[in-house]
């Protein structure tokens, strides 16, 4: 049975975490099984991690560690390929189509950054902290990544607006 | 999100539009929501692995039993037909186990003294020797094609060991499928090495030597008793290559003869 203080965390943080997923993965099979993967390493360090001062970060960076292992990524993609089979998020549905397609279209670290700057609301240091670069250069990603997802999110905000 | 994205207009965006459009982009992921995860999460998942990975480690465990069971039951047909050694064959025994010699001797300067058993041992002399004559058993084996090869040559006294085998490596190698009979060989090293060299697993059977140990001895159904006598302390390791699907035992004797 996992603790309450984990419930209460997976809970509040399992909807951003998957979202910031969404953004630097390309489906969003990959995503939640990524997700479950980082959230259950989660739960077996949850000793240590409960004192942790961003546990979403830890998630979602264990969570592209993951993604970054070719013989994971592999693996997890069989298993999304039985997976999606039964449940299945459209993320399309949700987002935008243009803004997603040109979300995708970036560059792996741009997206990371976008995943943890924007989606999770960490720190321009915070988010060097996790990614393991320098803050200069999360800014240069987060700008250069706005900068091309300008046109998508001009329409998006005349859309909303 | 905190400020100090220290960016100017004339990089394209202003501090502003960043965060106008970092906001923007934040709304736009908002209505995804991880929907079908409370029922499938991790708790049934972590408790699955750790169920898993004990089974894991036990089909391991057995995999690898299966395989060298497998390996030891599918070694090399064996031959027990005892070999006839004519003039020309021991002349070819004895070249061949003189290539074993340290200090290779021309087969003219050796001649056979006794074969000790009927086939596959022989025990040859040095006949000049400005060291005195010298005593030398040789284990051979005849291949498939009639030739010979060594295995094996100790140098004795008679009737003793004096010091422990020196090892063709080349003899023993073709052995999975050419050795008509069982081989012993000591292991100097290391398990499963001899002179540094590795010899594959599925050639052998490894088995540890006790402590006491003079000499072992192999017995397999409908073949000549091999024994192997191990005389440089320690030696902890030996090889037996085994014929096809004999269920072998291997004793361990003491100085006297006797059973360990």
């Amino acid at each position: 049975m996992e603790p309450a203080s984990f419930r209460d965390f997976y809970s509040s943080s399992k909807d951003s975490c998957f979202r910031a997923l969404c953004v630097t993965v390309r489906s969003s099979s990959e995503a939640e099984e990524l997700l479950s993967e980082s959230f259950t390493r989660a739960l077996e360090n949850w000793d240590v991690l409960e004192a942790h001062p961003s546990k979403e970060a830890w998630v979602v960076r264990t969570a592209l560690n993951l993604h970054r292992d070719r013989w994971r990524r592999l693996v997890t993609f069989t298993r999304i390929n039985v997976a999606s089979r039964k449940h299945h998020i459209d993320i399309a549905e949700f987002v935008d189509p243009i803004l997603l397609e040109a979300v995708r279209a970036l560059p792996i670290k741009q997206r990371e950054v976008i995943a943890l700057r924007v989606i999770l609301d960490l720190s321009i240091n915070q988010t060097a902290e996790e990614l393991g670069i320098a803050p200069g250069t999360v800014s240069t990603h987060l700008h250069k990544a706005l900068l091309a997802l300008r046109g998508a999110l001009v329409k998006e905000i005349w859309m909303v607006d | 999100m905190d400020g100090g994205l220290n960016m100017n207009s004339h990089d394209g965006l202003t501090d502003e539009e960043i965060f106008a459009l970092s906001s923007k982009l934040r709304e736009a992921f908002d209505p995804l929501h991880l929907v079908n995860h409370e029922a499938t999460f991790t708790g049934s998942r972590l408790r699955s692995r750790q169920l898993t990975i004990p089974a894991i480690a036990l089909l391991v465990v057995a995999l690898f039993s299966v395989m060298f069971f497998a390996e030891s039951q599918t070694s090399p047909v064996w031959s027990a037909t005892p070999i006839t050694v004519n003039s020309s064959q021991r002349s070819a025994i004895l070249e061949t186990c003189a290539s074993l010699l340290s200090h290779p001797s021309n087969s003219s300067t050796l001649d056979v003294v006794d074969f000790r058993k009927q086939f596959g041992e022989a025990v040859i002399s040095t006949k000049k020797s400005g060291l005195g004559k010298k005593l030398y058993e040789c284990d051979f084996m005849q291949l498939k094609g009639g030739e010979f090869e060594a295995i094996r040559l100790n140098v004795i006294a008679p009737g003793k060991v004096i010091y422990p085998d020196r090892i063709s490596l080349s003899a023993l190698s073709r052995m999975k499928k050419q050795a008509s009979r069982i081989v012993i060989a000591t292991v100097w090293r290391a398990q499963g090495t001899i002179g540094g060299v590795r010899i594959p697993a599925s050639q052998a059977i490894f088995g540890r030597i006790p402590e006491g140990t003079a000499s072992v001895r192999v017995k397999c159904p409908d073949l000549p008793e091999a024994t192997a006598s191990l005389v440089r302390a320690p030696i902890p390791y030996f090889i037996v290559w085994l014929p096809t699907e004999s269920s072998c035992t291997v004793q361990y004797l003491n100085s006297s003869g006797k059973r360990i």
